[in-house]
């Protein structure tokens, strides 16, 4: 295997609270090639602040420690807060859930596209724009000489969506953290977006962290899956392996979803284990 | 023969007004038998909450005619019209007052239907919802998304409804917590015999609810049939088996169609 491109290893996040200190990540380990890898949770497991501590955009009072966070051999948490504005959105991006929440709800996208661009790379006003249209045409927008000129609340939620990942490519980050990408679309948009993420992923060879509950979505969308449950990963396995799952917790979860052609007469309810927890 | 428990008769529902106009439902005719359970399947702005609410007479105006057991049902409804037909919300955080106790949340309903006996009613409720005693006096934000999603359930059924209007339950919860709530909602049908409407995006849980579906789109009904030929993928319309199509999970020989639609 080629040299990794992120190593995380025993990984915490802390909350102080008046019970005392709180570990809500503890001792998550895993190192990312050039691979796309999808970490599955309930709410509540700690993958979206394993997401967020690799970016250092876990908010205060939480604090992040581990034996080893690197990117390209580059120690992140010994990066100052400065240099990491550098190397966020250049070097890693993140895409979130909702887009309504995450664009700026008074400029035009055209210009929010052109803003992310800028800050990264030397260039005026026209090239910018320039690269703004070819962006939203590589997410597969039909018009987007129209849709530049467009506000957040003009686009629909998939639109929306494929402006933020336009937005977060235009610097070309070697690693992409999509946080619940899909989950506010419905089932024909979310497989368009996943489909352009894929494209992006394989053409421009980036690294992608896909971050869900939705185990069936991301076991067939990623190579390799970690499952995260109260703070830890239990299990990681290859996608295509999903069927061969050991832990519990995890087998549990696949027998409790309806599928299509179901006949049972009662879905069997996860039976959780205080063990699955230490 | 008894009449249909839900009949909608060229049912339709818009908002806005001349130029801004926006028909969020169009045509809709619907019968839905006693005991029945229903499902209406399609993407966000396809009209399927907009046909739920105005069963529930929660839509001022309309076109075209509801009736409900057998009687017409406008906008506005009779305090027994009201208790007929209860509605569980997909969000429990929201659908829950957030300072008034799981005991005040249960018994307001039958303070309004001016009923006797509240104390053995909210009991009951909490026992068939799998809820324990010790959660009748605490307040909503001390319960987890699933035991809130009950407490919604035990709101509706406490007032004992004939029908039931399903708008989302699940779809706010994580997928072991809904596998417990959908239990919960098939047990309660089979011991009550309630008719339900349920509408959801997700074709999976649809079918496994319900005994027959319908998949709307652009406020339009495109096809209705039973829940055994949607979850084997036989529904005719190019629209529904897109919707099929991407349920069964990511499938990029799918996305050319989808490409030219959209």
């Amino acid at each position: 295997m080629s040299d990794p491109i992120l190593e995380v290893e025993n990984l915490r996040v802390t909350f102080p609270t008046h019970r005392g200190d709180v570990d809500v990540v503890r001792g998550v380990s895993f190192s990312l090639g050039r691979e796309r890898l999808g970490i599955v949770g309930e709410s509540g497991s700690g993958k979206s602040l394993t997401g967020r501590s690799i970016m250092r955009l876990v908010p205060p009072p939480g604090r992040v420690s581990a034996t080893r966070l690197a990117l390209l051999g580059h120690d992140l948490l010994k990066t100052s807060a400065k240099e990491m504005t550098r190397i966020r959105g250049k070097r890693i991006a993140m895409i979130l859930q909702d887009p309504k929440f995450s664009l700026n709800p008074v400029m035009k996208v055209g210009h929010q596209i052109e803003e992310s661009y800028r800050l990264h790379a030397d260039a005026d006003r026209g090239q910018a724009r320039g690269k703004a249209i070819e962006a939203l045409s590589a997410v597969r927008i039909r018009d987007p000489e129209a849709v530049y000129h467009l506000y957040p609340h003009q686009l629909s939620g998939g639109m929306g969506q494929r402006v933020m990942i336009a937005m977060m490519l235009m610097p070309e980050p070697q690693v992409l953290i999509a946080d619940e990408p899909t989950s506010a679309l419905d089932v024909t948009v979310q497989l368009q977006v996943l489909a352009i993420l894929d494209d992006l992923v394989r053409e421009r060879g980036m690294s992608l962290i896909l971050i869900s509950h939705d185990l069936g979505m991301v076991s067939a969308f990623c190579d390799r899956v970690m499952i995260m449950y109260a703070g830890k990963a239990v299990e990681t396995i290859n996608a295509r392996d999903l069927d061969k799952v050991e832990h519990p917790y995890a087998r549990g979860l696949i027998a409790s979803a309806p599928r299509l052609g179901d006949d049972r007469p009662e879905l069997p309810v996860l039976q959780r284990d205080a063990n699955w927890a230490k | 023969m008894t009449p249909p428990m839900i009949q909608l008769d060229d049912l339709g529902v818009s908002f806005g007004k001349g130029t801004r106009r926006f028909d969020a439902v169009r045509n809709v005719t619907l019968d839905i038998a006693e005991g029945e359970a229903f499902g209406l399947v399609g993407e966000s702005g396809s009209g399927k909450s907009t046909v739920l609410n105005a069963i529930a007479g929660l839509i001022g105006s309309y076109s075209g005619a509801i009736r409900i057991d057998g009687a017409p049902a406008g906008p506005q409804r009779t305090g027994a019209q009201r208790r007929l037909l209860q509605m569980v919300l997909q969000d429990p955080y929201g659908s829950l007052h957030p300072r008034h106790t799981i005991d005040k949340i249960l018994s307001e309903p039958l303070l309004i239907q001016r009923l006797d006996g509240i104390e053995r009613r909210v009991e009951h409720a909490l026992a068939d919802v799998g809820l324990k005693p010790e959660h009748r006096f605490r307040f909503p934000h001390q319960l987890s998304g699933g035991q809130r999603q009950r407490v919604a359930i035990a709101r509706a059924i406490i007032l004992e409804p004939r029908i039931l209007l399903l708008d989302e339950p699940t779809s706010a919860l994580d997928v072991s917590v809904q596998a417990e709530v959908l239990n919960l909602l098939r047990r309660l049908r089979r011991e009550r015999r309630f008719t339900t409407v349920m509408v959801s995006h997700n074709l999976a849980v649809v079918a496994y609810m319900c005994d027959r579906v319908a998949v709307m789109s652009r406020g339009r009904i495109l096809e209705t049939g039973s829940s055994a030929e949607l979850a084997k993928g036989g529904f005719s319309h190019p629209y529904s088996r897109q919707l099929w199509n991407a349920s069964s999970g990511y499938n990029r020989d799918l996305l050319k169609e989808l490409w030219d639609d959209a």
